[in-house]
């Protein structure tokens, strides 16, 4: 008796979890869910949890992961304003508002993916058309428009996917933007033009640099020179000016004083270097001449 | 065999059989007993220290506030279908490393470089100044809410590596190559980490940028050799200026010296010259009296000894006879520790 009710327990236990799983769903954390009742839908879950539902075939629930997912558009090119030709990549991320609206329009993330990105295709477009070249890179930033086109195509994007398809695009990014492979090698001429430019500006600032340098050298050695020459001088004239004091002592006898300087002048002026030529007769080398008795008066 | 018998084995089969079965359902019994239990059992799970996890109960986050993460510990919950448990390693700082604007990968032995940049296989951005520059990014971050993290993104690293992407078109679109390739690389690095930091907080992610590191970059191969170029030309103008300041401070060094050599001479002249006319005037105040008393003969000693005292000095002397009577020299050598150049001349 024991056993029969043991089993008629596990077969019942049995039951009730396939009734279970018939019966109820659970929607997971960041899923949207949708109910529908042969077909039609009837309810939209996109918060997690335990549900009731009919039986198959009554009711299908239909699945959509409601995290925001990433869709990136081709690196292709778009047209500026001012006519220029530029490749662009964008990117967005979006997930699913209206999970019923979603399911009927779009179906599921694939055909999602491709419709979104039309939509992000003709509004980069568009947004680009409306800026200038020098407005997606320009080192003045108030110049620079990126994030503003940015912010054009996702307020453009965002509306018409939400009202046809259900989604919310929540963000739209520039990820490259580059040029037309033909036109790169026009850049990289123009890069080494530059760069010459750039070298030889670099070339005459030091050149210049270096003469402003060696002059203003030289200028201030001269400057330094002259100004001690000068001091120099005055000084000696100073030295001049105090001498004079003593030349008075001299006026007691001019004769002596200027024989004196002679002798002074004359013992400066003969030294090691000098050669004289005299005549025999002159003092005292008359005494060579003439002895002790016939000098020379 | 007799009907009785028939019964006795009849009888006997039936009650073996009975055994059995009570059997295998008591062995049955004990068997759904062990799985229940290890069914429970399974339900135990370890949250490691780097990681966080939580739990979702028929698809809902359990727990209210900060209980929804689970910290490094022993924990149980019920086991799948009714619980599900996801962990992952938020403790730890995760890395991403974009090479979207890096060039393709080339053999360094190569001598010919393409003319050109392809696109979607040349990675590159364009300067402010219209230029072309390859970078390598990498960036940090960690997960700062792993409910945001888990279910509000579908792939997180994705979406990273894209607004890193954007962060570097939008921080090289505003400045010149040259800052990007040399002058102000800090400046761009901040630049990108900011603009990151800033769009994955208005995102909600649930990640929190650490860092940005600016890997590599560099000009175009195709233009490398200019760029090189300007780089030897700048350290070259900034020798010769260095050259420059190194004269221009020696030659002031000297002058100076020169300077104060000038200023010293005057100095000691000036002290000289009033030395020498004091000493004068002392000896010639000395030697008045003297001269006064007897003029001639004080005059006379006084030129002498001055004679005396300036051809001892002299180098060459040469007296010249001055009678007729034909041509003769006399030659004095009267330094006697040169050699004249005339002394074998003599007749």
């Amino acid at each position: 008796m024991k056993s029969r009710v043991t089993m008629l327990l596990f077969g019942l236990a049995i039951v009730l979890v396939f009734i279970f799983t018939q019966i109820m769903f659970t929607v997971r954390e960041g899923e949207a869910v949708v109910v529908t009742t042969f077909g039609k839908p009837v309810k939209a879950i996109d918060e997690a949890g335990l549900y009731r539902r009919q039986p198959w075939p009554i009711q299908e629930i239909h699945r959509f992961d409601n995290r925001i997912r990433i869709l990136e558009g081709a690196f292709e090119e778009a047209l500026t304003r001012d006519g220029k030709n530029v490749l662009i990549q964008i990117y967005a991320g979006w997930n699913i508002m209206d999970p019923v609206l979603f399911l009927e329009r779009v179906g599921g993330s694939r055909q999602a993916g491709s419709n979104l990105d039309g939509l992000l295709r003709t509004h980069k477009n568009a947004s680009v058309g409306a800026f200038r070249f020098s407005e997606l890179i320009n080192v003045d930033e108030n110049e620079l428009k990126l994030a503003e086109i940015e912010s054009r195509v996702l307020n453009a994007v965002h509306t018409e996917a939400r009202e046809r398809y259900g989604i919310e695009v929540h963000v739209v990014g520039i990820r490259r933007i580059g040029l037309p492979e033909a036109i790169t090698q026009s850049v990289f001429e123009r890069m080494r033009a530059e760069r010459q430019e750039l070298a030889d500006r670099y070339r005459s600032q030091g050149e210049g640099e270096a003469i402003r340098i060696r002059a203003r050298a030289d200028s201030e050695r001269d400057q330094l020179l002259a100004g001690a020459e000068a001091q120099a001088r005055i000084l000696r004239a100073e030295g001049d000016a105090a001498a004079a004091e003593h030349y008075r002592v001299f006026e007691q006898n001019p004769d002596l004083a200027i024989f004196l300087r002679k002798l002074d002048t004359m013992k400066d002026m003969l030294n090691a270097k000098s050669t004289l030529v005299l005549s025999s007769d002159s003092e005292p080398f008359d005494l060579l001449r003439h002895g002790p008795g016939n000098q020379t008066k | 065999m007799s009907d009785t018998d028939k019964d006795l084995i009849h009888s006997e089969g039936l009650n073996a059989l009975s055994d059995a079965l009570q059997r295998t359902f008591a062995l049955l019994r004990r068997l759904m007993l062990v799985l229940l239990l290890l069914y429970l059992a399974s339900g135990i799970f370890i949250v490691k220290q780097h990681e966080r996890a939580v739990v979702l109960r028929f698809g809902k986050l359990q727990g209210i506030g900060d209980e929804r993460i689970l910290s490094p510990g022993l924990h149980w919950t019920w086991p799948r279908p009714v619980s599900e448990i996801i962990r992952l390693p938020a403790g730890r700082v995760w890395s991403l490393t974009s090479k979207t604007h890096w060039h393709a990968d080339v053999d360094p032995r190569a001598e010919h470089v393409a003319s050109t940049l392809r696109p979607l296989v040349d990675g590159y951005a364009l300067s402010g100044d219209a230029n072309i520059l390859h970078s390598e990014w990498a960036i940090r971050f960690t997960i700062d809410d792993l409910e945001s993290y888990l279910f509000r993104i579908q792939t997180p690293p994705a979406l990273v590596e894209r607004e890193l992407n954007r962060a570097v078109v939008l921080a090289s679109a505003g400045m010149t190559i040259d800052d990007l390739l040399r002058t102000d690389l800090e400046l761009y690095r901040q630049r990108v980490e900011q603009e990151c930091r800033n769009r994955l907080s208005l995102l909600n992610t649930g990640i929190r940028v650490q860092g940005v590191d600016l890997l590599n970059v560099s000009p175009p191969r195709q233009v490398a050799d200019a760029f090189d170029q300007v780089v030897r030309t700048e350290q070259e103008q900034a020798q010769e200026v260095t050259d420059a300041r190194a004269y221009a401070a020696r030659i002031i060094n000297e002058a100076r010296g020169r300077a104060d050599q000038i200023l010293s001479e005057g100095e000691t002249a000036y002290a000289r010259m009033l030395n020498d006319m004091k000493a004068d005037a002392d000896y010639f105040m000395e030697i008045l009296p003297s001269v006064s008393r007897q003029p001639a003969l004080m005059k006379q000693i006084l030129w002498q000894d001055g004679i005396r005292q300036s051809l001892a000095n002299i180098g060459h002397l040469y007296l010249v006879p001055s009678d007729e009577t034909g041509r003769r020299e006399i030659r004095l050598q009267l330094s006697p520790r040169r050699q004249s150049p005339f002394a074998e001349a003599v007749p």
